[in-house]
């Protein structure tokens, strides 16, 4: 992806990352884990969370820090580097929400070519996953590499 | 009433007190959706590869 991207740290033997997106008005602590949630298929959860002023943590926080593509760049790197590590896994990535699932979606689509050169992509519709296409309204999504 | 109302909004964001609590009940309802579903359509659109 050509967006630029926040550098990113890995925190312990975890598969949890972090990194700051940050704005003129403020600095927010994101939390990307990865957790095997089904071994006989090797899939793995990909769950992002928010470090909120207070200290709560939250999924569900509208941070309206204007870098949502330098997020998703961000994630995207962290994907890379998890199937550097774990090549045979495949990823399972939902939205906390629909609208958020659904920027996801638009991420996916706007990156499509150049993420099928790597990876396989499906979407989860009508009770079932499919070959991810443009023009339909997933629920979740898997990743593999090719 | 503006006050009443930012309170109000701010209450629908749930938080969790620590990033195990709030990573535990994410990856939880990722696997029991999972769980849910015939996993061998996952298995043919993503077939294992060899290490």
């Amino acid at each position: 992806m050509e967006e630029p991207s926040y550098k990113f740290n890995k925190i312990e033997d975890k598969l949890t990352f972090e990194f700051d997106s940050v704005s003129s008005t403020k600095t927010i602590k994101k939390l990307i884990q990865y957790n095997l949630i089904d071994e006989r298929i090797s899939l793995y959860n990909l769950a992002l969370l928010d470090v909120l002023p207070n200290g709560g943590i939250s999924d569900l926080s509208v941070s309206n820090n204007d870098d949502m593509p330098m997020i998703l760049s961000t994630v995207f790197q962290t994907v890379v580097y998890f199937f550097d590590k774990h090549p045979v896994a495949r990823i399972y990535i939902q939205g906390s929400t629909a609208s958020r699932t659904r920027l996801y979606q638009m991420a996916i689509v706007k990156y499509l070519a150049e993420i099928e050169q790597k990876f396989k992509i499906s979407g989860y519709i009508n009770s079932g996953f499919e070959r991810f296409e443009k023009g339909r309204n997933y629920n979740s999504f898997i990743v593999s590499l090719k | 009433m503006k006050t009443q109302e930012k309170l109000k909004k701010e209450k629908k964001i749930k938080t969790y007190k620590t990033v195990e609590e709030a990573f535990n009940v994410k990856h939880e309802a990722a696997r029991k959706f999972i769980q849910s579903i015939d996993i061998s359509q996952i298995e043919v659109l993503h077939p294992t590869k060899n290490p």
